[in-house]
């Protein structure tokens, strides 16, 4: 099957069986996640508690779990390597978030806990976030990322193989690498970096994939180029005189009716080959 | 140059994609709207929420502004409201507190009056009756909202200045700033702002982004009132028949998101007022 072929048989599969997906997050954008997921399949289900944390996994039985370090506490820390470390064991796929990373001590620590403490599936961040994932010095600060995004394939197939996962960079071109596939995504707004909450939704979206197949480089791709395109489809929809805040309606108006024509028409996928990435 | 030029030529640094760093300790309700006020506004926000981390963010990630909010603040809050602030003072970052409904408790007024012992605040953000409740005076507030005379409010606000060695802003029907050295009033503002939860801390998250890209905080707090009180003008005039409070917040986030310098001076009603 075609790159192609594969995103239209997730997102069909994704309708078909609803996925249940674990969501611990950040309370800033959460509600976003958490609606966007339903419009693809999905179904929601959240925990904040160590306490019940790995419960949740096996007797919801949770097809994939989401974890967003955007607001994270150490006690949420505790919950996501209580939950985390029962989806490992249950093979369960996690796809983190790691928001800010390398923003203080805290977090590169405890992103470190989660990458050798847990089987992690994907990471989805942007290039600054990557780095910092690899303990790379990057010029970044706070959930944005101001890094020359030119020699992107070596950082994300460095870290994709280092953790044995996925690795979805979003930016100005997304990259996506299980460590031997590189692909770049070609779709994508200006305006959807100023819209608070599109690169975590991603997170949402790919967990929502990730929970009907095992081929998370597809999941990971899926959630990415579905973003790029509702992001396309949202620019045609602004008028004169609407803002930012009327574009997120647009957005999530979109992906809410978003068909599998309009993503086979948009989708903008590259192969990059391995060997060509300067290491 | 004379105060609106200083305004003109802050706003204008919007569009030059210095994207301020702001670092928000805010309250769960409207934090959406906060950060979204400040990527409207040509910021980036971070948060923080664990007490262990919170001291070291504001130095470890380069923020340039802190935003305190007291909307839902609890003790573990507070604690990590103080150690923040320490850092920021240490490390000479601005401070722009919102003591949203300070006289609700007696919880709250141990809040406020700990905070401003430990940590040099740089802009407080309220309305009449916080600023009057902070100063010890009676008020007649009802929780966020104030139901104060704002006439002769310029006293209440110089005092609190001088008091802090503050700016001291007071959101009303005529915003007034001042540092107690100068004062400006900005008269521009819909009525409906008053009926949009988070207009008044949004404001804050205004003013901390503008905070970012100068040393002059009663300047980047005249622009914080100047924003947010043009927008929800031009807001207003974007209104059609049957079009609610809700549609009037996504008028007012467009317009603070698109609003054009030009657009800005040309609505903006400020007064610069000599003070003796």
């Amino acid at each position: 099957m075609s790159h192609i072929d594969q995103i239209i048989h997730l997102m069909d599969e994704a309708k078909k069986k609803n996925p249940l997906v674990d969501f611990l997050i950040n309370y800033v954008t959460a509600n976003e996640l958490t609606s966007i997921t339903s419009y693809f399949g999905g179904t929601p289900v959240m925990t904040d508690d160590p306490i019940d944390a790995a419960e949740v996994v096996e007797y919801a039985k949770v097809d994939a779990l989401v974890f967003n370090i955007g607001t994270v506490t150490n006690k949420q820390v505790n919950a996501m390597i209580e939950a985390g470390k029962k989806a490992t064991e249950l093979n369960i796929p996690i796809i983190l978030d790691p928001v800010a990373a390398g923003a203080t001590p805290f977090r590169s620590a405890s992103i470190r806990r989660m990458l050798e403490e847990l089987k992690i599936s994907v990471i989805k961040g942007n290039l600054a976030e990557v780095k910092a994932c690899l303990g790379v010095e990057t010029t970044s600060k706070g959930v944005d990322s101001n890094e020359d995004e030119s020699e992107a394939e070596k950082y994300v197939v460095a870290l994709a193989k280092k953790y044995n996962c996925v690795v979805a960079m979003t930016g100005i071109e997304d990259v996506i690498s299980d460590g031997t596939r590189v692909v770049r995504i070609r779709n994508g707004s200006k305006n959807l970096p100023k819209v608070i909450g599109t690169g975590c939704t991603i997170g949402a979206l790919v967990g929502t994939f990730s929970g009907v197949t095992k081929d998370y480089f597809y999941s990971a791709m899926t959630g990415v180029i579905i973003m790029g395109i509702a992001g396309e489809i949202a620019d045609t929809m602004v008028e004169k005189g609407e803002g930012y805040y009327t574009y997120k309606h647009h957005l999530l108006d979109t992906l809410s009716i978003l068909s599998n024509d309009a993503v086979r028409e948009r989708a903008n996928i590259v192969d990059v080959a391995v060997e060509e990435i300067a290491v | 140059m004379n105060l609106r030029n200083h305004v003109e030529k802050l706003y204008a640094q919007k569009f030059e994609e210095k994207y301020p760093l702001v670092c928000f300790l805010t309250n769960y309700v409207t934090v959406l709207d906060l950060v979204d006020m400040c990527i409207h506004s040509g910021g980036s926000p971070v948060l923080t929420d664990e007490i262990s981390e919170a001291h070291e963010m504001v130095e470890y990630s380069k923020s340039q502004a802190v935003v305190m909010n007291f909307g839902t603040i609890n003790r573990e809050y507070l604690d990590i409201m103080t150690l923040t602030g320490k850092t920021a003072n240490r490390v000479h970052v601005p401070v722009i507190l919102d003591p949203a409904a300070i006289t609700a408790s007696s919880f709250r007024k141990y809040a406020i009056d700990h905070l401003l012992k430990e940590v040099k605040v740089d802009i407080l953000k309220g309305n009449l009756g916080e600023i009057k409740f902070i100063l010890g005076y009676d008020t007649k507030n009802k929780g966020i909202d104030s139901f104060e005379d704002e006439n002769g409010a310029e006293k209440y606000c110089i005092e609190l200045a001088e008091k802090l060695g503050t700016v001291v802003v007071m959101t009303g029907k005529t915003d007034i700033i001042t540092d107690g050295k100068r004062m400006a009033k900005v008269s521009n503002g819909d009525a409906k702002l008053k009926k949009i939860c988070g207009a008044g801390s949004s404001v804050a998250a205004i003013m901390a982004t503008y905070s970012g890209l100068t040393e002059d905080y009663f300047l980047s707090a005249t622009v914080g009132c100047a924003v947010m009180g043009v927008a929800s003008e031009m807001a207003e005039e974007r209104m059609k028949e049957r079009e609610g409070i809700r549609t009037f917040k996504t008028y007012v986030h467009d317009a603070v998101s698109m609003m054009e310098t030009k657009e800005l001076m040309d609505r903006l009603n400020l007064m610069e007022i000599a003070l003796d």
